[in-house]
């Protein structure tokens, strides 16, 4: 997948009270493959409903969105799955991880769909982000902040063309914060994807091709 | 499977135990009955015995005014044609009676007679018989006449008469290789036919021969015609309480009334089907108990279930394990029923054995089938109902 672009678009639940100056709703925006976009909101301007539109999950929108010019509102169950597991991936806020899984489980539940990943990736990237000993702990029992490196390391365990993340370093410190941004660089260069990143204004430590004020 | 790890949480075994218990008493239910029925089948279409086919052998009630011949026990034509035209009667057909005089005896190897006696002979259209010999022919020129007698007067002979004069008891191939003389006379003629017993019925307590041998017979040796005393009807349904009743009224005779064995053989068809139909309503309140079961897990999973729909699994892929689930405790319910109806089946034989003969074969193999078709019928709702829920939640 190329390009993302949306025309015209504003959620339904906010199409009267959005500002008309924002860069994104109400706007004709093309998003490329490869280019890093960081997304600023203040709270309530609609940040995560725009990644919801784009990964499926609500279509309570006006206007049209397309991947490579097919619209979304086009899409069928069958679609949005494919997208899932190849094109598009998105750490979501609440992180949506398996409690009752293990780290490593919860991992191999997603890089066993594409099977993307090689095991010694997986570990090589908890490594990477300090919690290799957490391998085979239920996830339930480890940090918030922890569960956060493993809801990252997951959205790494399948192929995308745009990377999708909505404040994803809350819980972390910046030397974390730091690690984290120079494993997924890396990760994004070598697949040549997008980074599309929501944030209420924190850049942290990427580097963007273009800034939007939502 | 990490599916299967995550999603069988919140799966509640006693409702499990609940749907396994409910299904297999009522799909034992159903298939012993079927079994049970299927067992009984040779019983129910059988042409002799407890249930015979039911052909119906009317005669009028012998009273002192008959004996006296102020009445007749002869059917008059307008009567055999109200009987016909009654509404329960399939066919029917009178008895035709010899009208000229038999002696039978029997010579063996042409030797002087060594036993003979005066016979009298009946003739029905050979449809009412269920007799399928070869030899049941008459021929014009070949001087030979079948006979066929009721089996009970062979019984009569070989328990009553033979021992208590010292002859040999006889089977029925035997007394079927036995040849007679039979002399017939009348009408001023008289001639000898060679004769054997080609057959026996069940059906009919008389002498018979074919009717085309008794029409020719009667016009050469007949004295004068009559009407038949005895007719023999097909009824549609023998069950019908209004063949009871019409027969009644008339002061009809019923001859060994079949009509009893057919209510009791219909009344146990009935009782059968009541208990199948208990069965199915068991089965599917069992199924029910299911449906319900497997909505409340899908909805206690609720967010597992949109979680992985969220990372790209399709409706298929997370119904699968529910699926799975229901297929196999299904399978294990059949061969469960399978081998509960089998050691039931073997009760029920033994305890059958001295009245009813049941062929103890194996179990019939389409009944198996049956318990096929319904657990797939069962299992084929089960999985469509969880893709319905699962694909309720993706929403």
């Amino acid at each position: 997948m190329q390009t993302i672009e949306i025309h015209d678009i504003v959620p339904d639940p906010i199409a009267d009270i959005a500002s008309k100056s924002s860069e994104v709703w109400f706007k004709d925006h093309s998003f490329t493959r490869g280019k890093h976009y960081l997304i600023t909101a203040e709270s309530g301007t609609g940040k995560s409903s725009f990644f919801d539109f784009l990964y499926g999950r609500r279509h309570d929108f006006q206007g049209s969105i397309t991947f490579d010019g097919a619209s979304l509102h086009s899409f069928k169950v069958r679609d949005w799955n494919k997208v899932r597991q190849h094109n598009v991936s998105l750490v979501f806020q609440g992180f949506r991880l398996f409690p009752e899984l293990t780290v490593w489980e919860n991992l191999q539940l997603k890089n066993h769909q594409t099977g993307y990943l090689s095991d010694q990736k997986m570990m090589q990237l908890l490594e990477t982000l300090g919690i290799p000993e957490k391998k085979d702990i239920p996830l339930r029992f480890i940090s918030y902040g922890q569960q956060q490196r493993v809801a990252i390391i997951r959205a790494m365990c399948q192929p995308f063309d745009f990377l999708l993340l909505d404040e994803p370093f809350s819980h972390l410190d910046e030397v974390n914060q730091r690690t984290i941004c120079n494993m997924v660089s890396a990760e994004l260069k070598e697949r040549g994807a997008s980074l599309m990143l929501c944030s209420l204004g924190d850049p942290y430590f990427f580097e963007y091709d273009e800034k939007l004020n939502m | 499977m990490l599916l299967w790890k995550l999603l069988r949480k919140n799966i509640v075994a006693g409702q499990l135990a609940g749907y396994v218990a409910a299904t297999l008493l009522g799909l034992t239910i159903v298939l012993l009955s079927l079994q049970f029925y299927n067992d009984l089948q040779p019983v129910f279409s059988a042409k002799e015995g407890v249930f015979a086919r039911d052909y119906l052998v009317v005669s009028k009630k012998v009273s002192l005014l008959k004996t006296l011949k102020i009445s007749s026990t002869e059917f008059s034509k307008n009567e055999m044609t109200e009987v016909q035209s009654q509404p329960f009667v399939k066919r029917m057909a009178g008895f035709t009676a010899a009208t000229f005089r038999v002696y039978a005896s029997t010579a063996i190897s042409g030797k002087v007679a060594n036993f003979g006696t005066m016979l009298f002979f009946e003739s029905v259209p050979d449809t009412f018989l269920d007799i399928n010999s070869t030899d049941w022919k008459w021929n014009r020129n070949a001087n030979f006449i079948p006979i066929i007698i009721p089996r009970s007067y062979l019984t009569l002979y070989n328990f009553g008469f033979a021992p208590s004069q010292g002859l040999p008891q006889l089977s029925e191939k035997t007394i079927g290789l036995l040849n007679m003389n039979i002399e017939l006379s009348g009408n001023g003629k008289d001639a000898i036919f060679q004769s054997r017993i080609v057959g026996f019925t069940d059906r009919i307590n008389s002498i018979l021969v074919p009717q085309e041998f008794m029409d020719w017979a009667n016009a050469e040796f007949g004295t004068g015609s009559a009407q038949p005393s005895r007719v023999i009807i097909e009824p549609h349904n023998v069950t019908d309480p209004k063949l009871g009743e019409y027969f009644a009224a008339h002061q009809y005779e019923i001859a060994n009334d079949k009509a009893s064995a057919g209510q009791a053989s219909s009344f146990l068809r009935t009782l059968i089907l009541i208990v199948m139909g208990v069965g199915i309503i068991i089965t599917l309140l069992a199924l029910g108990l299911m449906l319900l079961s497997i909505n409340l897990l899908i909805q206690k999973n609720h967010t597992k279930i949109e979680n992985l729909s969220l990372m790209g699994f399709s409706t298929e892929k997370i119904a699968k394990p529910y699926q799975y689930l229901v297929v196999v405790l299904n399978v294990v319910i059949l061969l469960i029923a399978l081998v509960l109806v089998n050691y039931f089946r073997g009760q029920y034989t033994a305890s059958f054995n001295t009245s009813i003969h049941i062929d103890d074969g194996n179990l019939a193999w389409n009944y198996i089938l049956w318990g096929v078709y319904i657990v797939v019928a069962l299992s084929a709702i089960n999985i469509g109902w969880i893709y319905m829920k699962v694909k309720e939640i993706r929403k």
